[in-house]
């Protein structure tokens, strides 16, 4: 036998199947338990999206376990082999043959949401307006120009975070007059007065990370180096009430971190909020937004209500919350829509139902054929 | 078998003989129905007073009746009798012992005198000389992070809030029962010159115009005069604030207006009329009425007559609203009492499948007992259809309903498992999981004692998934249960050395067990994917991680584990038995033990005080999955499956 069918053999082995899934079901459970002690990001990004995973998460002592990202490929590979390659093709029983092939593409539609998608929100008080979706928790650096019509230079979050400590990262741009250096990007910082800092004697200094990931505070360090030498230190911090404007060559920059978003291909303008309780309770009973979609010089009305989206290809547009939660009778509120972009929106719908009848269709057939058998089995003699 | 056999039929006996423990009820029997019937709005939702009442004994009494001792001697009062002392006879009520405590040492912390029982109830007139200190600590507890909080600290904190709902209750008709009285100097008295006490009603209709005019005769008040009308302006509605202080909770006013939704207590209908930017005061039809009953003699005839004048105006307004439709279906439901009869009919059908066990080759024995299992499953399956007609909702919205769904499910599968493979096992525990589960569910029902049909928050607001993906989640919990349930006939078996040279019975139990873990992965695959396209609808992402959904995946997870494992030989009878136990407590875990965690977006379902109870589960189920190693329940080596 080569090694290249020893290979395949053992990646379409039911023992590797079994050791995987059992890994997978420890990892779940792990993750699940020790969302309850550092919360669900944590949890996601140790246990789930990870290629090694540590328990207890955090711990000075952790034991290294498989992660789940790298389990889910290990699975995906043996489902791939053993599940439909190596598979006996009884054309009779084809019922697990399309179970597997429906589970091959719900995790397919994973990997590719975990990759491609994007989540964000469109938050909006009665009356306004916006063409953009807003990240939850992903930055980036921004310089813009001085003036009204002074452009934008954008950095996103995955470009800058990856600097070693005391080193630095050099962008420029031909419409800039300075090398813009990035230093050590800190996901959750606080800025502390040290007077040995360059940056106004201000300087960063890290903070665990939030539970709720939202609530991370990042900030990094920035060196301008511009023409003659010149040199400007700062640091830059999402949680500052003010940018930070930098002069270089005679024009001054506004540098700052803001939340990463995208252009919407339309206009949405939040009409109405209305959030109802059951009667004489706190139990929340609905909440939708009304809005007028504009786009190519067209408006439409549409409502976002739980369990209702909004569909415009290839956005979706959830009622995720409102507030302000204290805000008293008459007060204006807010509605928070999420919003995703997914361009494997609807795989798992379709995959879910091809796993249904796969699993249907073999268990039923495999039921007749015990009923069968026991009927036979009964009236022997 | 005989040992079992006498001890349920103990529990029949005195099950049997607890109606004969009822006395005649001291209230009409009329007045009672209609006061059961009396349509009250609770929890966002218009019910029956009689679920009200119910609901309000189980939480503080710990039972859905009481055993009072009043004038007329030892009575077992039902809730709605029990709630119309308290609010017609508020200090007969005050003596009931309706106040459950766990241990005497709670009382004796107030300062009281425990009673000999360390386990007992207590009445209001007991516990009020200690009212002050209960309050002062139950506030200093409620304060502490559950976490943090003792059990001690928990008991106190409960019965504070046991013996404010009673207050409430207690005093909810006071502004009705109590005539306002205003002395002949009163700058009141030429309003009111009614010698003998003006009743609310009236008060409502003269008093804002009679402050209105003195406001407006300001100017011409002398200081003393001024002062002295703010003096008993103030003491008025003092007194109007302390008559009201129980009565805000008791939404009994169907609102005129369709366009309303929220019901009005009596404090707010009397708050309604000192409403300075409000609309004019009109008065609700149904003040008078509420007045003319509480004036009446408790138990009279007047009383009869004017309850049934009050409760047919009420009942006119919410039928016209659209909102009786489902009042006297739903005390019809607790009245006939379908669960508590599908119960004991399962303990009966268990005994008629004990005795089959007694003559194995009698098949009209075996027919009698598959019979048996029909009436109480066709009772739970009423029980659980009239809930839906009730809630307007599929099967299963609450953890509640769950226990319900689970048992039907358990039973039906097992009825299934024995139409096809007639081992006599299935049916057997068919009928155990069936009583055991209403037990569970009757005991549930009572630790949490509140409404078991409350409103669905926003996010569970859709009747198509509820019905898709709860049901069919709730159908794999139910399917794994009654596996592990198949699992232990085996595991034990092996390991006491019952009918050991009997390998039939082993197998058909095998594969009993077998398939009921396919059909487990079955619904668990198809409720958890059906589950994520709900979750991608509502929240905009099929997978998040969240407790629930990972709960239903390690189902899922270790379904296939299992049947990977047995096609590729590595487990057979006794690794298959051993797994379906470790499906048990891995259906326990996403059942209960993701809900006791206090994490996730799943926070309608949340459970506390319950992880004991689930470490006492797991162990045992964990020490009969290890039996299943010992030496001599094994089996032929694993081979490969065909």
């Amino acid at each position: 036998m080569t090694l290249l069918k020893k290979g395949f053999r053992f990646l379409a082995s039911y023992e590797l199947s079994v050791v995987l899934l059992a890994l997978l079901l420890v990892v779940v459970f792990l993750g699940t338990v020790e969302q309850a002690r550092i919360g669900l990001y944590a949890a996601q990004e140790n246990y789930f999206y990870s290629l090694v995973a540590w328990f207890p998460q955090g711990a000075p002592v952790a034991s290294p376990l498989p992660g789940g990202y790298l389990l889910s490929v290990l699975l995906c590979v043996n489902l791939l082999c053993g599940g439909l390659l190596a598979a006996p093709k009884r054309w009779r029983r084809p019922g697990l043959l399309i179970g597997h092939a429906g589970v091959l593409m719900l995790m397919g539609a994973g990997f590719v949401s975990f990759h491609l998608a994007d989540e964000g929100h469109v938050t909006l008080f009665e009356g306004q307006s916006s063409d953009r979706m807003v990240s939850y928790h992903e930055w980036q650096l921004q310089v813009t120009e001085p003036g009204p019509e002074g452009r934008r230079f954008i950095l996103s979050q995955d470009r800058i975070e990856d600097t070693p400590p005391y080193q630095w990262k050099d962008f420029t741009h031909p419409d800039l007059p300075f090398t813009l250096r990035t230093g050590l990007y800190l996901p959750n910082a606080r800025p502390v007065m040290e007077s040995t800092s360059a940056a106004d004697g201000v300087a960063l200094v890290p903070e665990r990370p939030a539970e709720n990931r939202e609530s991370n505070l990042p900030g990094i360090t920035l060196r301008l180096e511009g023409p003659g030498a010149s040199v400007v230190d700062g640091i830059v911090w999402a949680g500052e009430q003010a940018p930070w404007v930098a002069e270089v060559a005679g024009k001054q920059y506004v540098i700052q971190l803001a939340r990463r978003s995208w252009p919407l291909p339309f206009t949405l303008r939040l009409d109405k909020f209305t959030h109802e309780r059951h009667p004489g309770t706190s139990i929340p009973a609905t909440f939708s937004s009304a809005l007028t979609v504009r786009e190519a010089g067209a408006e439409r009305q549409v409502d976002i209500r739980m369990n209702a989206p909004f569909r415009h290809r290839p956005h979706t547009f959830f009622q995720a919350s409102w507030g302000p939660q204290d805000a008293r009778e008459g007060e204006p509120l807010y509605s928070v829509l999420a919003v995703t972009r997914n361009p494997a929106e609807d795989w798992p719908m379709h995959a879910s139902l091809v796993i249904s009848a796969g699993l249907l269709l073999h268990f039923v057939q495999a039921l007749l054929a015990h009923l069968r058998a026991e009927a036979k089995r009964r009236a022997a003699p | 078998m005989r040992t079992l056999a006498r001890a349920l039929m103990i529990l029949l006996v005195a099950a049997a003989s607890a109606p004969a423990l009822a006395q005649a009820p001291r209230w009409p029997e009329e007045t009672v129905r209609l006061f059961a019937t009396l349509p009250v709005q609770e929890g966002g939702r218009v019910k029956p007073l009689d679920t009200l009442a119910r609901f309000t004994l189980l939480r503080l009494n710990g039972m859905r009746v009481l055993k009072a001792e009043t004038p007329e001697g030892r009575l077992r009062l039902s809730a709605t009798e029990w709630l119309l002392d308290v609010f017609f006879r508020p200090e007969l009520a005050r003596t009931y012992r309706c106040f459950s405590v766990e241990t005497g040492e709670v009382v004796a912390a107030l300062g009281g005198v425990a009673h000999t029982k360390k386990r007992d109830r207590y009445s209001y007139d007991e516990l009020a000389p200690h009212r002050e200190k209960l309050m002062e600590l139950a506030r200093t507890y409620a304060e502490l992070p559950a976490e943090k909080r003792g059990w001690m600290e928990g008991q106190i904190v409960s019965l504070g809030e046991a013996v404010v709902l009673f207050e409430n209750l207690a005093g909810a008709l006071d502004a009705v029962r109590r005539a306002h009285r205003f002395p002949a100097g009163s700058v009141f008295a030429v309003a009111f010159p009614e010698a003998d006490g003006v009743p609310l009603s009236v008060v409502l209709k003269r008093m804002p115009g009679v402050l209105g005019d003195m406001q407006a005769r300001r100017a011409e008040m002398s200081e003393e005069e001024a002062r002295r009308t703010a003096t008993e302006a103030g003491t008025f509605f003092d007194a109007l604030e302390t008559d009201l202080a129980g009565a805000w909770n008791l939404a009994i006013f169907p609102p005129e207006s369709p366009e309303a939704s929220a019901w009005r207590s009596l404090a707010e209908v009397a708050a309604a009329a000192f409403q300075a930017d409000g609309p004019p005061y009109q008065e609700d039809p149904l003040l008078p009425l509420l007045e003319k009953l509480a004036a009446a003699a408790p138990a009279s005839a007047d009383f009869a007559a004017a309850a049934r004048a009050f409760q047919t105006a009420a009942v006119t307004r919410a039928e016209a609203r659209g909102e009786y439709r489902r009042v006297p279906l739903e005390h019809f439901f607790y009245r006939t009492q379908f669960l508590f009869y599908s119960q004991w009919l399962f303990v009966l059908a268990f005994l008629a499948w004990a005795l089959t066990w007694a003559a194995p080759g009698s098949g009209w024995m075996r027919r009698g007992a598959l019979l048996s299992l029909l009436p109480p499953l066709a009772l739970l399956a009423a029980g659980i259809a009239l809930r839906c007609v009730i809630r307007g909702r599929p099967p299963v919205t609450t953890l509640y309903e769950t226990v319900l769904f689970t048992a039907f499910v358990a039973v039906g599968t097992a009825l299934v498992v024995e139409l096809v493979n007639r081992q006599r096992i299935a049916g057997t525990l068919g009928a155990l999981a069936g009583a055991a589960g209403l037990f569970f569910a009757y005991r549930y029902e009572a630790r949490e004692a509140v409404d078991t049909m409350p409103a669905v928050v926003a996010v569970l607001d859709t009747n198509f998934w509820l019905a898709t993906h709860v049901t069919t989640i709730v159908a794999g919990y139910g399917a794994g249960l009654f596996a592990a349930l198949l699992a232990h006939v085996w595991i034990l078996g092996k390991l006491l050395r019952l009918r050991r040279n009997d390998a039939a019975f082993y197998t058909a139990v095998s594969r009993a067990v077998y398939g009921v873990l396919c059909f487990c992965l079955l619904f668990s695959v198809i409720g958890t994917v059906l589950g994520g396209v709900w979750a991608a609808q509502s929240w905009g992402r099929f997978w998040g991680w969240d407790p629930k959904e990972n709960g239903a995946l390690m189902i899922v997870l270790w379904g296939l584990v299992l049947l990977h494992a047995r096609k590729g030989g590595h487990l057979r009878d006794r690794g298959m038995a051993a797994g379906a136990v470790l499906m048990g407590m891995i259906v326990v875990f996403s059942w209960w033990g993701v809900n006791a965690l206090g994490v996730g977006l799943h926070s309608y379902g949340f459970t506390q005080g319950i992880w004991r109870n689930l470490f006492l589960f797991w162990g045992a189920q964990g020490l009969v999955a290890l039996a299943a190693l010992a030496p001599w329940t094994a089996g032929p080596g694993p081979t490969k499956q065909s």
